[in-house]
């Protein structure tokens, strides 16, 4: 098989520097998102039509979000309604989660539940609360507490089956206190876990949280899309959608996904053998 | 997907059919009836003794649910939305093919579609399908384009992993047997891949029906979703819970009735080792 060049190093010549830019300029990675904004230039000049902004009108709506306050005020609206739903739905799924993974009465008893609401839709949860309560926080809360609560339970549930039981047979066998045993075996293990349904329960939090805004509030980040989408705006919608996913993204990669890492690197790293 | 979801997913009655009257106690004799009786019983209560607006009682909901599935209303929206839905899912799964296997064979191609796969996988369903209703309008192409668009990234992470994990030894081998190429890719890559594809259906046909229904809230004039929209604008609870607990129920009949006992069949020859991270 002949050697094949790849794009990243054409030829090898002495100059680091040059190779570095090269390389960086030559990166595939990039490649996608260059080819799909001249797309979309080119489409949107071609066009000439209103939903089809040119990426100039993208980015001064961008820019006029940041910086008139706008955003940071509808973002402040939205994790609100995030934080609390999210932390109420932590409560409920880890309670499950822990009753599921210890007794198998629980298990039969919820697993119903779990699985009818792993497998509903937040449209329906987001449209029923917004009827129910209307305008109140308590619409965004149920929603993303009945979507959400089922992600969560499911991976406390794997956390409280993988606890090791020779270790919790060790703890009796040599009389240690309960709260040691909590501590120091149980807490520990569970950790991973515990982070895991954060960062899937946060994940599904704000997506609920973004679906109620549109269709039962009057500010946030929802609305602003609804707001948008009223006026065939395009370029706002796709400003507040970039801005709104940057935020959340990095949220979940820059302190969930490392945390849940962090606290699970003592774990073995048994890559799945398939 | 991650590990416990999937693990719950796959996680039917375990298998203990050896004789039907066991399977039917497991069925009968088990704590999920007091859980729904318990449910139903906190419904109506909380119908009868609290005052929340809208909230319409089970009886009400099932009477809305029984007229829908006798009058056929129910199964000419949903006809109307599974054209819409296998036709995206369809065009998801081609490309999510594509995709998937030109990611997993070759590296130029697995960092060129990083990042598109990446936003892909994150942005909410919604935001596909506002933007295909502002953009393409009311056709069909409407549903389509914000399907492949949400369930593409789902379908080739999963099939490159299946192309990933290919079996080179074998591949090797039967290169030295000078095997032609159809052969293969028939009888030494496809069966491989097979789970892999598998599990990219279950996560596509997910995606595509949950975003198909949100396409057809916010710009159709047929489907559950366009029925739910209607019912939710004329504030008539109980047809429009009515409506998602029958179109759910569908959908939870195909999902875990078709799909998962699917995935389980074809990945049957795989050693069971639990994921641990």
């Amino acid at each position: 098989m002949a050697a094949t060049k790849t794009m990243s190093t054409p030829t090898v010549r002495p100059h680091p520097f040059l190779n570095s830019v090269r390389r960086f300029i030559f990166n595939p990675r990039w490649l996608s998102v260059i080819i799909l904004l001249i797309a979309w230039q080119v489409l949107a000049i071609s066009r000439n039509t209103r939903v089809i902004p040119r990426l100039e009108r993208i980015y001064t709506e961008l820019i006029k979000i940041l910086f008139t306050g706008l955003f940071v005020e509808d973002l402040a609206a939205s994790m609100g309604r995030i934080g609390l739903g999210f932390a109420i739905a932590l409560a409920v799924g880890t309670a499950v989660g822990i009753l599921m993974g210890s007794r198998r009465a629980w298990e039969e008893f919820f697993m119903d539940l779990v699985l009818f609401g792993l497998a509903l839709p937040g449209l329906i949860y987001a449209l029923v609360s917004v009827m129910l309560f209307g305008l109140s926080i308590l619409a965004p809360v149920v929603a993303i507490v009945a979507t959400a609560y089922p992600f969560i339970a499911i991976n406390i549930r794997e956390g409280v089956r993988a606890i090791n039981k020779d270790l919790l047979d060790m703890g009796r066998a040599y009389r240690v206190s309960r709260s040691n045993v909590v501590r120091r075996i149980v807490l520990p293990s569970l950790l991973p876990f515990f982070l895991a349904a954060i960062r899937i329960g946060f994940s599904i939090a704000w997506k609920v949280t973004t679906l109620v805004e549109v269709f039962g509030t009057t500010n946030g980040i929802g609305w602003e899309i609804r707001a948008s989408f009223d006026t065939f705006s395009v370029h706002g919608m796709l400003a507040w959608t970039l801005l709104f996913s940057a935020v959340m993204l990095a949220i979940e990669y820059g302190i969930l996904l490392p945390a849940e890492r962090y606290f699970g690197r003592w774990r073995p790293k048994a890559g799945q053998v398939i | 997907m991650d590990v416990a979801t999937e693990s719950a997913m796959t996680e039917i009655q375990p298998a203990r059919l050896s004789q039907p009257a066991t399977f039917m106690k497991r069925i009968v004799l088990s704590y999920r009836w007091l859980a729904l009786i318990i449910i139903l019983v906190i419904w109506q209560a909380v119908t009868i003794l609290v005052d929340i607006g809208l909230l319409p009682s089970p009886g009400q909901v099932i009477l809305a649910g029984w007229g829908l599935l006798t009058s056929g209303l129910f199964f000419k929206e949903l006809a109307a939305s599974l054209v819409r839905i296998l036709l995206g899912f369809g065009t998801a799964m081609v490309v999510g093919l594509i995709v998937g296997v030109s990611m997993g064979s070759r590296r130029f191609w697995d960092e060129f579609f990083e990042i598109p796969v990446i936003v892909g996988l994150s942005l909410p369903g919604l935001i596909y399908a506002m933007m295909a209703v502002m953009i393409l309008g009311l056709g069909l192409t409407t549903p389509v384009i914000a399907i492949l668009l949400a369930a593409y990234p789902f379908v080739a992470v999963n099939i490159r992993e299946g192309v990933k994990a290919t079996d080179k030894e074998l591949v090797d081998m039967a290169r030295v047997y000078l095997v032609d190429r159809w052969r293969m890719i028939t009888k030494v890559i496809l069966p491989g891949l097979l789970p892999f594809i598998m599990a990219a259906i279950r996560v596509g046909f997910t995606i595509a029906w949950k975003v198909a229904v949100l396409t057809e809230v916010f710009g159709a004039s047929t489907g559950i979703g366009y029925q739910l929209r209607y019912n939710f604008q004329l504030f008539s609870m109980r047809t429009m819970i009515a409506w998602a607990l029958l179109f759910g129920a569908v959908m939870l009949v195909i999902e875990y009735g078709l799909l998962a006992p699917a995935e389980k069949y074809f990945a049957r020859w795989r050693p069971k080792v639990k994921e641990i991270i």
